[in-house]
């Protein structure tokens, strides 16, 4: 069971990571419009293309 | 794609005139020029696969004059919209109408970026707001708002007030605390499952020293980061000496902490981080969707109210035209008004005769007509012909001025409202707070060996985590549940107030009834059908579409599908009627008056004034050359459904009454309808305002319904003000709540709803409350052991919610609630 002294500090680590890409998501305004992706990824494409 | 129908916006197609597109490979049928040249430009511009990509139909592009834009090249009107980026770039938010599905996002952002100078274009669905940067030496506003309405979108500048800005500083930094203390109290929580076990199977105690220091290192920033709103809010209550739920929060909070971390440090005894953890991030979500409901509320009524400042065209002494924007506008200009315009501000007529609508000033449906020397009030429409008028007062001390100003008084003379339940909320946890100290210090003296335990025990069952979240849980669910329903609440106390009310006031024009005239009824004289009169009257008044007659005969012929044809030779006579040529004959169509002038002969027979007076009806006369061939009666139509909002009010035993500014006969008539038994007419603002402080004098809590300027005062006093969708700017900013959608029986609903938040609210206090009661003398004397004492928190705070949710239900018309705010959106 020593193996829960290595492991429970890793996840400490990976909460810091997702709470640093909770603080990216915010400062990049990645909730302020959360339904325009889901429709913009089927329109992207080039205009010409028939 | 029914062949029936417009390609472009999906309305029935003209029986008459035929507009084509071709549009992918054929050719389209489209409704109208509007329609065509849209599409046209869609096509040309090579993004003719919007129409295969789209999913839902566009809207009818709005019919615009040159002229509209022309404001936003007064340097003045920009700097309220555009923000400089750098010397040369500019950037503007716009309101953007008419998006209704993912194709027109593409659509914007592929046409728009064609632009020369514009560099980029974000588009945020779900606001339905554009953000447009441009090199401002290359382009200019005017361009990239004409090219939005070439393309069959309106847009408008969106004026960042300091409010929404604020708003959405804090809407981000609490969503960076929910969603803090989210991932660390689950790590918490995970490592608490371990804990759980250990308790009933067996833990090495160094495994479970080490999981408490992990929970604690983790407990740190919820507590003293993510929490820290509400320990500051329980500062400010101590400060002013006003007691708010943020004092029983932080209490919980802290006390669960502290002993935590005093139980870690000392090895002995039990830890509530996670239940710090839950407690904090269950709170921060409440908070956070009552935040976002709350926004968009903010967002679809920024789409409705727009604060451009009206263009007037100025005549300056060499008599040259200017633009000038109203706000400019000082005493003796000369200001050439035309027709469909607004009159810019209060004026004099001087040149010419014509007919204006003073519905949203004085709440009289019918046109009034003016002379020379007559006097205009700014905000009335011209409806007959152009006219010349001299300003008599600036903008700023016109009456619409005036009214506003009594409206933002009357606001802060609104009735005191206390909330009640907070409050013995607050001083019931007080009271638990001190007890919990006097079994400390009774087991100091004479249990010292049950010391710890027992204070943890009384001080975790005291805890008021359920009891604070008891009312912000139900009201942001209520809050969510109106706003999709487009009912948006400006002020957040007025759910609690709305159970209140006693007496609930009408506006008449607008309110009760639609505000538009509309066909009665038609008498035939001589051997025509109805739909031949009907069309003939039609096609006189085609051409002044701002007229309500005009617009009632419209609608009235769009009704029995016929198509709209137009007079030649039409002469307008102003305040009086119209002639014209229908295929090849001669017709008048106007007031009584009018029609006798023009046979030469009196027609009282045929119309006595003493029946239209009792009708308050609107008569108009169609006549050829040889005698009167109809009669026909407009009057504002009622809504359909005011007759049953009405009786529903009354059987639930509130009081209704009308104040209308509008003439005594009409008031009667409605009142007469929809079954109100009093009424008041002819009042002006400041009379309806006195009526209304009669009534709170009398002891009753009004809730006032209106959507006219000279509604806001009262909206504004009321203890609740309700302003209809259709309500101008100054109105809904006066109200307390906004009807996006323009129903009247949201009333009752709004009504209903209120009454079942102060249900739920009541159910979770008394749980809460109960909770509290019931486990505290277990506590004390030692029955409850910690880790039941922890459960029994979240568990409690877990019912509250959960009950809270309840009103977050969508009880009638379910597929509509959600279409409701998006299309309030799309169309606002």
């Amino acid at each position: 069971m020593d193996i829960i002294y290595l492991l429970l500090p890793l996840s400490l680590v990976l909460v810091i990571v997702i709470v640093w890409a909770i603080l990216w998501a915010v400062k990049s305004r990645q909730f302020d419009d959360l339904e325009g992706p889901a429709h913009r990824i089927l329109m992207d494409d080039d205009k010409n293309d028939e | 794609m029914s062949t029936d129908n417009c390609f472009h916006c999906g309305l029935p197609l003209p029986t008459e005139d035929n507009y084509t597109v071709n549009i992918l490979g054929k050719q389209r049928a489209v409704c109208c020029p509007g329609c065509q040249a849209v599409a046209q430009v869609i096509v040309n511009g090579g993004f003719e696969r919007f129409y295969d990509k789209r999913t839902a139909k566009s809207q009818t592009p709005e019919t615009s004059t040159d002229h509209e834009l022309e404001i936003y090249s007064d340097p003045e009107v920009q700097s309220r919209f555009i923000r400089d980026i750098d010397e040369h770039t500019n950037e503007v938010t716009l309101n953007v109408k008419g998006i209704n599905c993912g194709a027109c996002l593409w659509l914007i952002e592929s046409c728009l970026a064609e632009v020369r100078g514009v560099e980029s274009v974000m588009v945020n669905y779900t606001t339905r707001r554009a953000l447009v940067t441009w090199d401002k030496d290359t382009t200019t506003l005017q361009r990239i708002l004409q090219k939005f309405r070439d393309i069959g979108f309106t847009a408008y500048p969106y004026e960042y007030r300091e409010g929404a800005t604020l708003l959405h500083g804090e809407r981000d930094q609490q969503l960076r605390r929910m969603g803090i203390s989210g991932v660390l109290g689950m790590q918490i929580m995970m490592i608490a499952v371990a804990l759980y076990f250990g308790k009933t199977s067996g833990i090495a105690q160094n495994y479970e020293l080490f999981f408490e220091w992990i929970s604690m290192l983790l407990a740190l920033p919820i507590v003293f980061y993510c929490a820290q709103p509400f320990f500051r809010g329980a500062w400010r209550s101590i400060i002013h000496k006003q007691p708010s739920v943020d004092l029983p929060v932080s209490l919980g909070i802290g006390i669960a902490f502290a002993a935590s971390v005093w139980a870690t440090i000392t090895a002995t005894g039990d830890t509530y981080f996670e239940a710090v953890a839950m407690f904090v991030f269950l709170l921060l979500a409440v908070r956070y969707f009552e935040l976002v409901a709350r926004e968009r509320g903010l967002d679809a009524v920024s789409h409705i109210q727009n604060s451009i400042p009206t263009l007037s065209t100025r005549i300056d002494e060499q008599g040259n035209l200017l633009q000038t924007p109203a706000t400019r506008l000082k005493v003796n200009d000369h200001v050439l008004v035309g027709v469909g315009a607004r009159i810019p501000t209060d004026a004099v007529l001087v040149e010419g005769a014509t007919a204006v609508d003073e519905s949203v000033i004085s709440g009289e449906s019918d046109p009034v007509s003016k002379q020379v020397n007559d006097e205009l009030v700014g905000g009335s429409i011209n409806l007959d012909s152009p006219i010349t008028i001299r300003v008599t007062r600036t903008h700023d001390h016109s009456t619409v001025s005036t009214i506003a100003y009594l409206a933002e008084r009357a606001q802060s003379a609104k009735p005191r409202f206390v909330q009640l339940v907070d409050r013995i909320a607050v001083w019931f946890v007080i009271g638990v707070i001190l007890v919990a100290a006097v079994v400390a210090a009774y087991c100091w003296w004479y249990a010292p060996e049950r010391l710890l335990t027992t204070v943890i025990v009384v001080l975790v069952i005291a805890c008021p985590c359920a009891l604070s979240l008891a009312t912000p849980a139900a009201i942001s669910a209520s809050v969510g549940a109106l706003t999709r329903r487009g009912i948006v609440l400006l002020r957040g106390d007025c759910l609690e107030k709305l159970t209140q009310i006693s007496h609930v006031v009408f506006d008449k024009t607008g309110t009760l009834t639609k505000g538009e005239l509309a066909i009665d009824e038609i008498d035939l004289y001589g051997s025509y059908s109805e739909m031949e009169v009907l069309s003939i009257a039609g096609a006189l008044e085609a051409s002044s579409t701002a007229h309500p007659i005009s617009q009632a005969l419209v609608k009235a012929l769009k009704d029995k599908n016929n198509g709209l044809r137009a007079a030649q030779k039409v002469v307008h006579t102003a305040g009086g009627g119209v002639t014209g040529t229908v295929l090849d004959k001669s017709y008048h169509f106007g007031s009584q008056q009018f029609i006798e002038e023009k046979l030469g002969k009196e027609v009282a027979e045929a119309c006595s004034t003493s029946q239209q007076r009792k009708k308050g009806t609107t008569v108009s006369l169609l006549a050829n050359e040889t005698g009167v061939m109809a009669r026909f009666h407009f009057s504002d139509e009622l809504r359909p459904e005011a007759k049953e909002v009405v009786t529903q009010l009354k059987a639930e035993g509130k009081k209704t009454s009308i104040l209308s500014g509008d003439r005594h006969q009409a008031v009667t008539k409605v009142a007469a309808a929809v079954g109100i038994s009093e009424y008041h007419a002819q009042l002006s603002p400041q009379q309806k305002l006195d009526q209304l402080r009669h009534y709170h004098a009398d002891g009753e809590s009004v809730l006032a319904v209106g959507d006219g300027v000279n509604d806001a005062p009262i909206l504004g006093a009321a203890l609740v003000g309700v302003a209809m969708g259709s309500a101008v700017d100054l109105t809904q900013a006066a109200g307390d709540v906004v009807s996006l959608n323009d129903r009247l029986t949201d009333l009752n609903y709004l009504l209903k709803q209120a009454e079942k938040t102060r249900r739920i609210i009541m159910q979770n206090f008394i749980w809460a409350l109960g909770y509290n009661v019931l486990a505290l003398p277990l506590g004390i004397v030692g029955l409850v052991p910690p880790w039941v004492a922890v459960i029994g928190m979240s568990l409690s705070s877990l019912i509250v919610v959960t009950n809270a949710l309840r009103l977050s239900k969508r009880q009638t018309s379910p597929a509509r609630d959600l279409g409701d705010i998006n299309e309030s959106l799309a169309y606002a």
